[in-house]
């Protein structure tokens, strides 16, 4: 046998194997990166479920979710008019009400000022609501309006919008 | 920075230098690439491969699965169930490890 074909044969036996044992190591790997993600029990805890048939209108709760305040308020027609109609472009963090719900009676924020991360004020009947109707941050003085934007004083965004889905009409899932 | 002493037997400077403080590079090339193959070899010489990959795929399983194990009398056991149930992939990594453990027996 001539010296070329068996130089060919050597170099697609050297690629093949290369890439076998390439093909092979990438696809050991990936259960072991894997097993780095959370866990099933530690994803368990990361999302809550909420019964939101006992709120009426106007109303809110707080629940919690990864440690945090969550905010839920039925809206009522006038404060969805007041949050739609204001000319968006004009304030601090521009963002339209419909981007922000997905029910547009139904408002869910993260409860925790973007300033320096206290629970702002709001969510009893009695609470001080700040100028604009929705919450008022009592420890720098932020006002968010009815859909959780920042309207004045010293916080830079509008409160977090969490993600969520609705399970069915009085169900949500938080996370 | 140019040592005189220090060879040039590669093109790139990155192995060059690699090569002169830990030879780890020509010590490949001679076992793998120019210590030629025994004539009469036959399947059993592939045991010391076997052997060799599996040492180092039970030290990166072991790793991987004694990062979700908890060593103690009260909590090994959950933890474990845990591996098993929660951890992605854990069953696998865990069945990896003992099997290789076996396995280990049967290569030697």
């Amino acid at each position: 046998m001539s010296d070329k074909p068996n130089e060919k044969r050597r170099d697609f036996l050297q690629l093949s194997t290369i890439s076998l044992g390439a093909v092979g190591t990438a696809a050991f790997m990936w259960p072991f990166l894997k097993s780095m993600n959370p866990a099933e029990d530690t994803l368990a805890l990361g999302s809550t479920e909420v019964d939101i048939s006992s709120i009426e209108e106007g109303q809110s709760i707080t629940v919690k979710w990864r440690g945090k305040p969550v905010f839920i308020r039925k809206r009522t027609k006038e404060e969805i008019d007041e949050a739609r109609t204001v000319d968006f472009a004009d304030l601090k963090d521009p963002a339209k009400d419909v981007d922000r719900v997905q029910k547009e009676e139904w408002l869910i924020l993260v409860g925790v000022c973007t300033h320096l991360g206290c629970v702002p004020l709001g969510q009893k009947m009695s609470d001080t609501k700040g100028e604009f109707n929705g919450w008022y941050c009592p420890c720098h003085g932020s006002h968010y309006d009815t859909s959780g934007r920042i309207r004045k004083g010293p916080a830079p965004n509008n409160l977090d919008v969490p993600p969520y889905n609705f399970l069915n009409d009085t169900t949500i899932r938080i996370g | 920075m140019n040592h005189s002493s220090e060879p040039r037997k590669y093109k790139n400077p990155v192995l060059n230098w690699i090569e002169f403080r830990l030879p780890i590079i020509s010590y490949f090339e001679r076992e793998y690439g120019e210590y030629p193959m025994p004539k009469n070899c036959n399947y059993f010489w592939s045991f010391g491969a076997l052997a060799s990959i599996l040492l180092i795929v039970m030290i990166i399983s072991g790793i991987f699965i004694a990062m979700n194990y908890t060593p103690h009398t009260d909590m090994a056991f959950d933890s474990v169930e845990r591996i098993m149930r929660d951890v992605n992939y854990g069953w696998l990594l865990r069945y990896i490890h003992s099997n290789g453990a076996a396995f280990f027996f049967i290569i030697v």
